[in-house]
């Protein structure tokens, strides 16, 4: 009797349809070989989602730079005891937003200090009068109205962000439905429930929400973060516009 | 004339651009970064372990070949006792009726008879019955025995114990006559001890393929004669109950010297 080794066998069951050195499929090939639908919601949220980030960067960035610079215009603001010094720091200080309530402000004020000086230039001998305003809730409309405007332009394209993160998961949910269709007719027409023919269908259908919930997400994260942030500033520009008020009122009238 | 300052000064701020252009080009640096990102990663970190196929079943072919028994242990045809076949009880024949009998309208209040309870087979309660006949084992009985339900085992030792865990490989047949054909064609005796374990593929026609070393043992002559083996034997076209056209297998050949 010969003396045999022992032998261990595992036996495997290959998947039939893969290939055996390229055990999975990768991204590109899903992509590629997906139907023409999901391709093409595949685009639409790739375009959603690079939108979406355009203005997410844009607006952080442009939001670090207000604040910045109101804080230095507020520094500056209740330092100075004239407007015109405050006016000349406002070409520095673009960005803002109180920059620009400001010089609304101050473009009225200056209105009527001319309407109000007019008159008075007929009597040269006497010491040049203390500027009076006439109206102090022209001044106070001129504010708001600036207000508006700054609020409008921080506020631009946030929506946006709400739209992609309210859409984005239904066009990915589309997508998977329309994919999903097509893997279970594909069961249909083969008349085999084998998982290689299923599943890289359901694949490629479930990456379809994955984008989208990829898009939706950072969009909800930053629509919250970003509308905060406008509250905020905006209560700083009521404040800021009282303030000025009262300066106005205390100086001017 | 006068209006106009303020709003000038408001129409001038709205103006400024918000430098979204800049951005997009970055938002779509980063898109392409991050699918490229995706692409290149490691396979382990999208969660895909490249492990190969799943292995569903693990058999152990220890020590010296056992008797050739027709690949049953002798425990694994071991008789069992089984309760003894119902016979059919034959009913007395009933002459056919002289006439045929009028049809008669079912009645509606007839009731469907109630179920008689069955009685249960004498000594079926608790003990071993031992009224029945000794047969041959005709139901799954855990002997102990290993390799049962495979008919594969060929000997004992070796050390390792038999996990059948068959998940759809429908052919134990199959299975012990490709560790036959490929035992012939192996040189077990390399004067080394030492375990070699090799991976190939079977396709449907019976050819293998993609022979590759999966865990070496140290000594190029046992690859080799793994290889050799393996590539020498032909093997019949894989069962027809099995449905897939490949079947990947993972055969360790153990030297003992």
């Amino acid at each position: 009797m010969h003396t045999l080794g022992s032998l261990v066998l595992a036996l495997q069951v290959q998947d039939g349809a893969a290939p055996l050195a390229a055990g999975s499929r990768d991204l590109i090939a899903i992509i590629t070989q997906a139907t023409v639908i999901n391709q093409a919601v595949l685009a639409i949220l790739a375009l959603l989602s690079i939108m979406s980030w355009a203005i997410i960067l844009a607006k952080s960035l442009s939001y670090r730079k207000v604040a910045d610079q109101s804080a230095k215009f507020l520094d500056v603001f209740r330092k100075s005891s004239k407007f015109s010094e405050v006016q000349a720091v406002c070409a520095s200080l673009p960005a803002s937003p109180l920059v620009g309530v400001f010089q609304a402000g101050y473009a009225e004020l200056n209105a009527q200090f001319r309407h109000t000086a007019q008159p008075q230039s007929a009597n040269p001998s006497g010491p040049p009068p203390r500027p009076t305003l006439k109206s102090l809730a022209a001044v106070d409309r001129a504010l708001l109205r600036a207000a508006t405007v700054e609020i409008n332009k921080l506020e631009k394209r946030v929506p946006f962000l709400a739209t992609v993160a309210s859409v984005a998961p239904f066009i990915g949910l589309f997508g998977t439905v329309v994919g999903i269709t097509i893997a279970f007719q594909r069961i249909g027409t083969t008349g085999s429930t084998n998982l290689a023919v299923v599943g890289p269908g359901i694949s490629e259908a479930l990456i379809a929400t994955a984008a989208g919930l990829f898009a939706a997400i950072p969009a909800v994260l930053a629509y919250n973060h970003f509308s905060t942030r406008v509250k905020l500033f905006a209560a700083e520009m009521d404040d800021f516009s009282l303030e000025f008020l009262n300066i106005a009122e205390r100086n001017f009238t | 004339m006068i209006q106009s300052t303020v709003t000038d000064v408001i129409l001038t701020r709205a103006q400024v651009p918000d430098g979204l252009k800049a951005m997009i080009v970055w938002s779509v640096g980063a898109h392409i970064a991050l699918v490229a990102f995706m692409i290149f990663m490691p396979a382990s970190w999208r969660g895909d372990i490249d492990a190969g196929p799943k292995t569903v079943m693990t058999i152990s072919l220890g020590g010296a070949p056992g008797p050739p028994n027709g690949g049953l242990t002798p425990e694994g045809g071991r008789t069992v006792q089984a309760p003894p076949p119902v016979e059919p009880v034959k009913r007395a024949e009933a002459l056919p009726a002289p006439k045929t009998p009028e049809m008669t309208l079912p009645r509606k209040d007839a009731r469907p008879r109630p179920p008689q309870p069955q009685e249960a087979p004498k000594d079926s309660a608790a003990r071993t019955p031992s009224t029945g006949q000794p047969q041959e084992g005709s139901t799954r009985v855990d002997t102990g025995a290993r390799g049962q339900g495979f008919g594969l085992t060929t000997g004992g030792g070796g050390g390792t114990g038999v996990q059948v865990d068959v998940a759809n490989f429908c052919c134990p047949e199959y299975l012990s006559q490709m560790i036959t054909l490929i035992q012939r064609n192996w040189q077990s005796n390399q004067g080394v001890a030492g375990s070699v374990v090799m991976k190939f593929t079977i396709s449907r026609a019976g050819t293998i393929e993609n022979v590759q070393l999966e865990q070496s043992s140290g000594f190029l002559a046992h690859e080799l004669t793994a290889q050799r083996a393996l590539l020498l034997t032909r093997l019949p076209e894989l069962p027809l109950q099995f449905p897939n056209p490949s079947l990947t297998v993972h055969m360790r050949f153990e030297y003992q010297r």
